[in-house]
């Protein structure tokens, strides 16, 4: 008799085997074990738990997966999994050196000796509990909660009722990369990008609340007369022009705006 | 600005810079700074006013570019686009010009801090948008009518 070689079944096809099996009752054992090229007792064990194996996720690894591997440290994991979560509560940043060092913290705790705390248990780990890298996105969280936005508005409308509309101003600075190539192009060819232009200037703006007044932008440039502004007299300039060598906004480039704004 | 007797109040962020002791010596100024943190929600300037500057400056960058290309292509010049500094300021001064009136009251409106009703944050919020969209368009249009090999999203920063 020729050897069968050792096969084992996906979760999938495990899945198959137990459909076929409710489709035609009839067809014994040996029958789906020669279909399927496994043998006799494995289908009869796979038959006997034939709820989970109908009922799995097929897209999941559940469905690719042949052997199960039990969680070796269930215990810790769990512990871990719960700390996690709270730390992520708090919106605290989580990385997996921290995760790795939390564990070998709790193995030590419940004498699992083994535990190494290796990258292959972290992957694991992570997938397991579905954490995944996310970028953070935006300020929002830095805002503080909505109740002490909600009353800082009502003390900001409550100063306004005293003033017109056209004596309340806000001025705020931006930065603003003023020959940034475009990064993106159409193009039938690969192209090799330049080296992004970042010459920065910022920006102040100040205008009133409805929008009757904007004052003449300021901006702060590195240079005091850089080479196409040499012979320009910078009084005739459209923006008022300041500079200094980082081309912040500075205290006395401030001082000088309120002033003129006085 | 200088003019006589008119007293403003000044609605600043939390910036370190910002805070200067100098309220004694305004007498015509009176600075609120905003509570700190706060600046993305309620500042005007935060809640779209930059964002269309910056909108309007992109307009102009582009259309310069266009006009450089094609001039460029006509007279077989080089592909070295003359952009300075003297270039840029212009440029700020009109996108600056350029956002509108409603632009600001809109902003303005939907930071909430106004003594309006709420109601009007929600249609301010939608005006924004809809302002910040065509704007998009138009600048889509521009570069989709280049029809050139140089080109750039409208959304980039």
């Amino acid at each position: 008799m020729v050897k069968r070689t050792r096969k084992q079944l996906t979760g999938v096809q495990k899945k198959k085997l137990c459909e076929r099996k409710k489709e035609m009752p009839f067809l014994s054992n040996s029958d789906l074990a020669k279909e399927f090229g496994i043998g006799k007792s494995t289908v009869q064990g796979i038959l006997a738990t034939s709820n989970k194996w109908i009922n799995i996720n097929e897209a999941s690894m559940e469905g690719t997966r042949r052997k199960e591997r039990p969680i070796k440290w269930q215990q810790l994991e769990d512990a871990l999994w719960l700390w996690a979560s709270s730390v992520l509560d708090r919106g605290l940043d989580l990385t997996g050196d921290i995760i790795k060092q939390k564990a070998l913290f709790y193995a030590e705790r419940m004498g699992f000796a083994d535990f190494k705390g290796s990258d292959g248990w972290l992957t694991g780990f992570k997938r397991r509990c579905k954490l995944v890298q996310v970028v953070k996105h935006g300020e929002a969280a830095s805002a503080p909660n909505q109740e002490l936005v909600d009353e800082e508005r009502q003390s900001i409308q409550e100063e306004l009722t005293r003033w017109k509309l056209d004596d309340v101003f806000n001025a705020d600075e931006t930065g603003l990369f003023w020959a940034m190539e475009p990064s993106r192009t159409l193009s039938d060819r690969k192209l090799s990008g330049h080296k992004a232009n970042k010459s920065r200037v910022t920006v102040f703006l100040i205008t009133n609340a409805n929008g009757s007044e904007k004052l003449r932008p300021l901006v702060i440039h590195k240079y005091q007369t850089p080479r196409p502004l040499r012979n320009i007299n910078k009084s005739n300039l459209p923006v008022d022009y300041y500079w200094n060598g980082k081309a912040y906004m500075q205290v006395n480039v401030r001082f000088v705006i309120i002033t003129n704004l006085y | 600005m200088r003019k006589a007797n008119r007293q403003i109040l000044l609605l600043l962020d939390n910036a370190p810079v910002h805070k200067l002791n100098h309220d004694n010596e305004l007498t015509n100024i009176t600075i609120r700074f905003f509570a700190p943190n706060m600046t993305s929600v309620i500042q005007p300037c935060d809640a779209g006013i930059i964002a269309s500057f910056k909108a309007q400056y992109r307009k102009l960058f582009i259309q310069q570019r266009i006009n450089f290309l094609d001039t460029a292509f006509e007279n077989d010049a080089g592909n070295v686009l003359e952009y300075d500094i003297k270039h840029a300021i212009y440029n700020i001064a009109e996108a600056w010009t350029n956002v509108t009136t409603n632009t600001i009251i809109n902003c303005w409106r939907k930071t909430g801090i106004l003594p309006l009703s709420i109601t009007n944050i929600e249609e301010a919020t939608q005006a924004i948008q809809a302002e910040c969209q065509k704007e998009c368009l138009t600048i889509q249009q521009l570069i989709n009518g280049l029809n050139l090999a140089d080109s750039l999203s409208a959304n980039g920063k």
